[in-house]
């Protein structure tokens, strides 16, 4: 791993900290728990450049975690992150103490890019909308009738 | 005679980077099974179908969605 690490070089790099935290904190103790967090990353010299308070979620999947010599399950957690710039040997130390912290489920530290790669919920929306105007063409091109084959229709409606 | 190919979703939007957080875009590119769709039905280049991968991984793992979808 040093060798890794060294071939890296020591020049900072973005890196991102997501964790769920336990759903039994109470929601009044969630800053307590953020900057807990906090502090492991700034203790590394890592500098805030951006990040997320943790919100209530359903997990897609049952997630277990040992604690004390116990398994516990969890359905649901507080999902939070952070992006911040950091040394590779900062990085390191982040993720062992991360590790150790007993009020989170799980996390995941990744490298990333400054810049914000969430895409806008616009450009979603569009889509969505382009897809729906699609269908409507096709429903309308189906009947083939003419202006007067249209009233006899009507009209045999009307009569029957 | 070669066919030319459909412009992917991500480089039509100017879409740089997948975040494993973004689950409504990731969804885009799942069957209703939770697998990631090929590259023939996403129409992604080879590049942007490696960073998409990553980036299911990733959220699966973090359990932001399922490995396999009920």
């Amino acid at each position: 791993m040093e060798k890794e690490l060294e071939k890296i070089g020591a020049e900072p790099q973005v890196y991102e900290a997501g964790f769920h935290i336990v759903p039994t904190v109470a929601e009044g103790d969630l800053g307590v728990q953020v900057t807990a967090v906090r502090d492991i990353i700034e203790s590394a010299r890592g500098r805030m450049i951006a990040d997320e308070y943790p919100k209530h979620m359903d997990l897609a999947y049952p997630m277990v975690k040992i604690a004390a010599n116990k398994r516990v399950t969890f359905h649901s957690s507080y999902f939070g992150w952070m992006k911040f710039e950091a040394e590779p040997k900062g990085a390191r130390a982040i993720d062992i103490a991360l590790k150790q912290n007993a009020s989170i489920i799980r996390f995941i530290l990744i490298k990333t890019v400054r810049e914000n790669t969430m895409v806008p919920k616009k450009v979603l929306q569009q889509k969505r909308t382009e897809g729906s105007e699609h269908v409507k063409e096709s429903v309308a091109e189906k009947p083939v009738l003419t202006e007067e084959e249209l009233d006899k229709t009507i009209e045999d409606l009307v009569i029957s | 005679m070669t066919m030319k190919k459909e412009q992917g979703y991500l480089s039509a939007n100017n879409i740089r980077y997948v975040d494993y957080k973004d689950v409504d875009l990731l969804r885009m590119f799942l069957a209703p099974n939770g697998q990631v769709m090929g590259k023939k039905r996403t129409n992604l280049s080879a590049k942007e179908q490696r960073m998409l991968a990553l980036a299911v991984k990733r959220a699966r793992f973090m359990g932001l969605l399922p490995y396999i979808a009920a």
